[in-house]
């Protein structure tokens, strides 16, 4: 079987010494600042992008993954033990993980959480390398005219996940879109939007604007209000779940794994959509429905291995067709190119073994993640009481030195702070940066693909509807853009989000 | 005249972008035609879709008047934050690794309105020390531990 020599090319990458640390590395890195309320996946990736730059490619896409769901299982955590969510994908598990934490049962639902993520990152890893061969070839027989059409959909899709007005959203997409262009036009040579500088020759530093829209923004947030945060923790108690809870923790596991493997998938889709529907799903068919909202182990479980599943998932379009499902991912994309690799189709042969050992490395680090969490729990919980006032300012500083070391020059910086405070002013209008970060990394790949697609048609716009795939893509993002925008169920996307304060 | 003030500023500023690129895109930059696109055309094209959605946000502001409030604004935030960053960005290489993340420590500590003089001290102190150990000494980030003011 072909998978097995895949996955053994994989693991042959991973586990040596140099990778497994670098996995370790990460794993690690990723749950202590995921610990820390306040700063989930996003901005944990961003902050510590830099220091995997003078890695292999191997070892730096195997420690931002490692990163990623670090900072995802570090989420949980806080979620359980301080009803504060490290991020939005663990917003959900606060309602019985908290609830199970106020009736002495922490360590239960630590462990729920922990083995739930475990079980499903296992099988979506297997899915990943099921999946990613048959989707490659389908990424050939694409042309830029497809390409055109799935990037718009992974746009609006985004849209779906924005809490706030879709007119918004929108707005925020095509502004970073039009950021993206920044620098020389790749055909003709010519400077865009440079003003006049040469550091603008190259664009827009992609990771001194995520650090500066997603950090220090969310530190200018933070310190709206002065009262300082006093975390009060739940004891952990003892963690080996009972048989009884192991008992009813398979289920919700095997229904959250598949959702959150399906809903990864889904350009827009990945951690935060899965734990959402899993625990909707979860609480009707349960047969402890009536326990729910009061510490029901499936409340815990059933999230917490959906949005794990979608997490692995979301690689799969990243991996196999260049195209990021959500922001997590295009700062991967951005990782990818700075690494002298060009994302897409082509990486599963002209790359096998950053390939095969990212996707095993993710087994390999969900591993990690148990044998490092489950004991040593309490060391985390130690990190939850690190004042505010002393993390900040070391938040800072990292964003200063990450950004510098990246371009060697102090261009970068500046850009950093001009970031932080447009991204904060646009919070404060209720403007969503991720559909903004989406857009500015799909930039230029969307005029890439639109400019050849066009120029193959000589220029004849039906392209994009009469190639019968194309036109599928286009469809599913009009119907996409129609459902979020209507009332009634723009509506109910509020109430979801309104339910995760 | 009551109108909707988060949906009519971003219009505004969504406008201001839309104008100003679209105006670049086509007066300092080659258009093209659909065939043969100039290095304007997709731009100004984006332009136009957000002029669109700038002029759709403005107008709705007035029919749509209810919002949620502004709350606090974090001036004291914004204002000690970026002057950290920018002092960080002008002075590091002349400052060098441990003065300069000091420097930028500091700054950034009096971003928070309940921090005392000598919390922030410590704090930048150790700030300074850490990140000296971990990116000039451990991952050789090219910046010196003292830097030209210092005859570094």
């Amino acid at each position: 079987m072909d998978i097995f020599n895949n996955l053994g090319l994989g693991f042959s990458v991973v586990l040596q010494p140099i990778n497994l640390m670098y996995c370790f590395i990460g794993a690690l890195l990723g749950t202590v600042i995921g610990v820390l309320p306040g700063i989930g996946p996003l901005a944990t990736i961003a902050l510590l992008l830099p220091i995997t730059f003078g890695l292999s490619p191997e070892g730096s896409l195997i420690m931002l993954a490692g990163i990623y769901y670090g900072s995802q299982y570090g989420g949980s955590t806080t979620a359980i033990l301080l009803k504060l969510p490290g991020e939005a994908a663990s917003a959900v598990t606060t309602i019985d993980g908290h609830e199970m934490a106020k009736k002495g049962r922490a360590g239960p639902a630590l462990a729920a959480a922990g083995i739930g993520s475990f079980f499903a990152g296992t099988a979506a890893t297997f899915l990943i390398a099921l999946a990613a061969v048959p989707l490659t070839r389908l990424a050939f027989s694409f042309g830029p005219a497809e390409y055109f059409s799935l990037m718009l959909v992974g746009l609006i899709s985004s849209i779906a996940l924005a809490s706030g007005s879709v007119a918004k959203a929108v707005g925020m997409i095509v502004l970073g879109l039009l950021l993206g262009l920044t620098g020389t036009d790749i055909y003709t040579g010519a400077r865009r939007f440079t003003f006049g500088t040469r550091e603008l020759l190259d664009g827009l530093d992609f990771v001194a604007i995520a650090v500066g829209l997603f950090g220090i923004s969310e530190i200018m947030r933070n310190l709206e209000h002065s009262n300082t945060r006093t975390a009060t923790i739940a004891r952990i108690g003892r963690i080996i779940p009972s048989k009884d809870d192991l008992k009813r923790m398979v289920a919700p596991m095997v229904r959250g794994t598949v959702i959150g493997s399906f809903l990864g998938i889904l350009p827009g889709g990945g951690a935060l959509l899965s734990s959402f529907v899993a625990y909707n799903i979860e609480k009707n068919v349960s047969p402890n429905a009536k326990e729910f909202g009061h510490g029901a182990i499936e409340g815990v479980t059933a999230p917490e291995a959906a949005n794990n599943a979608g997490a692995q998932t979301s690689f799969i379009p990243m991996l196999s067709l260049g195209i990021p499902s959500n922001v997590v991912m295009a700062l991967m994309i951005g990782a990818l190119i700075i690494q002298g690799v060009v994302p897409g189709p082509g990486v599963i042969n002209n790359n096998p073994t950053l390939f095969w050992g990212i996707i095993a490395s993710m087994w390999v680090g969900n591993a990690m993640l148990l044998m490092l969490n489950l004991p040593l729990i309490g060391l985390w919980v130690r990190l939850l009481q690190v004042p505010y006032n002393v993390l900040f300012p070391v938040i800072v500083a990292f964003c200063c030195i990450g950004t510098y070391s990246m371009t060697n020059s102090p261009f970068g910086i500046y850009q950093i702070a001009l970031a932080g405070i447009i991204g904060y002013a646009l919070t404060k209008l209720e403007c969503e940066v991720p559909p903004f970060i989406l857009g500015f990394v799909l930039g230029p790949m969307l005029e890439e693909h639109f400019r050849r697609a066009m120029l193959i048609s000589h220029g004849d716009p039906t392209v994009f509807l009469t190639r019968p795939l194309s036109a599928l893509l286009l469809a599913t993002a009009a119907i996409v853009l129609i459902v979020v925008a209507f009332p009634a169920v723009s509506k109910k996307r509020n109430e979801v989000f309104v339910e995760e304060d | 005249m009551s109108f909707n003030r988060k949906d009519f500023a971003t219009g505004a500023i969504f406008a201001v972008f839309a104008l100003i690129y679209g105006f670049m895109s086509l007066t300092t930059m080659q258009v093209g035609t659909p065939v043969r696109m100039g290095p304007g055309f997709f731009p100004a094209m984006l332009s136009g879709v957000l002029l669109l959605i700038a002029l759709f946000l403005m107008a709705r502001s007035f029919l749509r008047t209810a919002e949620t409030p502004f709350g606090e604004i974090a001036w004291r935030a914004i204002i000690f934050l970026t002057i950290a960053i920018v002092v960080f960005a002008a002075t590091a290489e002349s400052l060098g690794m441990l003065p300069g993340t000091f420097v930028a420590g500091l700054i950034s500590s009096a971003a928070s309105r309940t921090m005392t003089p000598p919390k922030a001290l410590a704090v930048a102190a150790g700030i300074g020390v850490f990140c000296t150990l971990v990116f000039t000494v451990g991952l050789h980030v090219p910046l010196p531990i003292f830097g030209s003011w210092f005859g570094g």
